[in-house]
């Protein structure tokens, strides 16, 4: 037996064991995601719709999947939480033009916890970086009254562990981060905020594009078809994300 | 360079430098008493110090974060000290420091003292020396090259901390904004050139500061054990 794993026949073995596994049955599919839309896109690809698809999900910020996904990195989809990245990608030729779609559009909240204030910090992602603090401190500077001092969180999740944690008063964060916390936590002070109107901050589209390099293209066509499609946008909805259907329909 | 980049780098500098001094500090007096300790609860002693080598700065500083916060106890209790607040202050990212680089201090002086607490101490206990005159006459001057690496080490390591300061730090101009930081924020906003330039700043200050370590203290990192 232990010889058996020394010659080439055992070798010849184990590649027959790995890939005669039941797994490879279906297609996979490796999408790369922005951090916020993570715990959305978990619960969707849950959906029996998508059955016939092995999706594995790596999550980071949108400017590291870009820089990775021009290294090469293996994946069929990228969901950007911005629309200038996925572009980017296309006018650099590695991503299908065709297949560019705004799956989401992020809404804000101004989220305060607790009434009394303990300081006058106010919590947002880097708007250097992050389409989510862009959006943020154009309403803050507009629309805020003062005193406040900004701190400047690496993206709109951790923004939010600013204020949950306490060290902020208040911040601007995802609407989508809030209904997911709540609904995990069943706490009441997630409740505790304003949407901020869409009309006073610049749109937060969060677009999505096939990698040219995909050996999966059906799937990740298939894929594409079902992020937009009504029913889909319907549970966006629900979860803290405004789609483009609503947009028109209102 | 950037005016913005000049800044994070001088607070960068005396981060590490308030962070290595404070360690020594700290350090010296436990590494004293540890090196000679032979109780059971040594090998967990330990593993304690050496903690920070191993666990990701992110999970040291989240929950430097948690404590920080007006909430609990510790939050509250710095605040009543001090009337200002930990997260996102100079005072918090140098506390994240001191446990960021306490194993790159604590380690070299855990070593110069298990060297010097055999044969010479020894010699001095047979002819009556007190232990503090001992402490201070004997065992520090032998101790001076172990010093000067945990210093050295402690600075270098802490000019380098990344991961910590963007939990607890909120990227702020002049107080929490330091190299590592200012050059994540440049990568990210894909303003590679102002990357490049601080990269070469920080890489040639990181250089020459080992480089002093390995020429003045070559014994201590090579574990050579023929000195003094």
């Amino acid at each position: 037996m232990l010889k058996l794993y020394n010659t080439w026949r055992g070798y010849l073995l184990i590649l027959l064991a790995v890939l005669s596994n039941p797994l490879h049955a279906k297609e996979t599919l490796h999408i790369a995601v922005a951090s916020n839309f993570k715990p959305v896109l978990q619960t969707l690809v849950k959906n029996p719709a998508l059955k016939n698809l092995n999706i594995k999900i790596s999550a980071a910020s949108s400017g590291v999947l870009h820089s990775q996904i021009m290294h090469g990195a293996p994946y069929d989809i990228f969901l950007s939480a911005d629309a200038a990245r996925p572009q980017a990608l296309i006018k650099d030729g590695f991503a299908i033009k065709s297949s560019l779609t705004t799956y989401a559009i992020g809404l804000l909240a101004l989220w305060q916890p607790s009434t009394g204030a303990i300081n006058n910090k106010l919590a947002i992602a880097n708007p250097r970086f992050s389409p989510y603090g862009q959006s943020s401190a154009h309403y803050a500077k507009n629309y805020i009254n003062p005193p406040y001092e900004f701190v400047y969180a690496n993206n709109i999740t951790h923004a939010f562990q600013f204020v949950e944690t306490g060290n902020a008063a208040k911040g601007l964060v995802a609407l989508s981060t809030l209904k997911a916390a709540y609904k995990k936590n069943n706490d009441k002070k997630y409740l505790n905020y304003e949407l901020v109107p869409i009309n006073q901050y610049p749109e937060i589209t969060q677009q999505g594009v096939i990698i040219s390099a995909s050996r999966h293209l059906a799937a990740a066509e298939q894929f594409m078809a079902f992020i937009t499609q009504p029913s889909t946008a319907k549970l966006l909805q629900t979860e803290g994300y405004k789609t483009k259907e609503a947009h028109v329909s209102k | 360079m950037l005016a913005s980049d000049v800044t994070a780098l001088w607070l960068t500098i005396k981060l590490a430098f308030i962070t290595a001094a404070i360690l020594l500090v700290l350090c010296i007096p436990l590494a004293w008493k540890l090196a000679s300790y032979k109780g059971r609860l040594k090998p967990i002693l330990e593993a304690l110090i050496a903690m920070p080598l191993v666990l990701p700065p992110t999970l040291m500083g989240f929950y430097l974060l948690v404590l920080f916060s007006p909430t609990h106890a510790f939050g509250q209790f710095w605040f009543w000290l001090t009337g200002t607040q930990l997260a996102f202050s100079f005072q918090g990212v140098v506390i994240g420091s001191l446990f960021y680089s306490l194993p790159f201090v604590m380690q070299p002086l855990l070593a110069g003292f298990k060297q010097i607490n055999t044969t010479y101490n020894q010699a001095a206990v047979a002819l009556g020396i007190s232990p503090i005159k001992r402490f201070f006459y004997l065992t520090l001057p032998l101790l001076k090259p172990s010093i000067g690496s945990a210093f050295a080490l402690g600075f270098a390591h802490t000019l380098g901390e990344f991961g910590l300061v963007l939990m607890i730090g909120g990227n702020i101009q002049g107080e929490t904004q330091v190299v590592s930081i200012a050059l994540y924020d440049h990568v990210e906003s894909l303003n590679y050139g102002a990357a490049h330039q601080l990269s070469l700043v920080l890489l040639a200050i990181s250089f020459a500061c080992l480089v002093l370590l390995f020429k003045f203290n070559k014994t201590v990192i090579n574990g050579d054990a023929n000195r003094a």
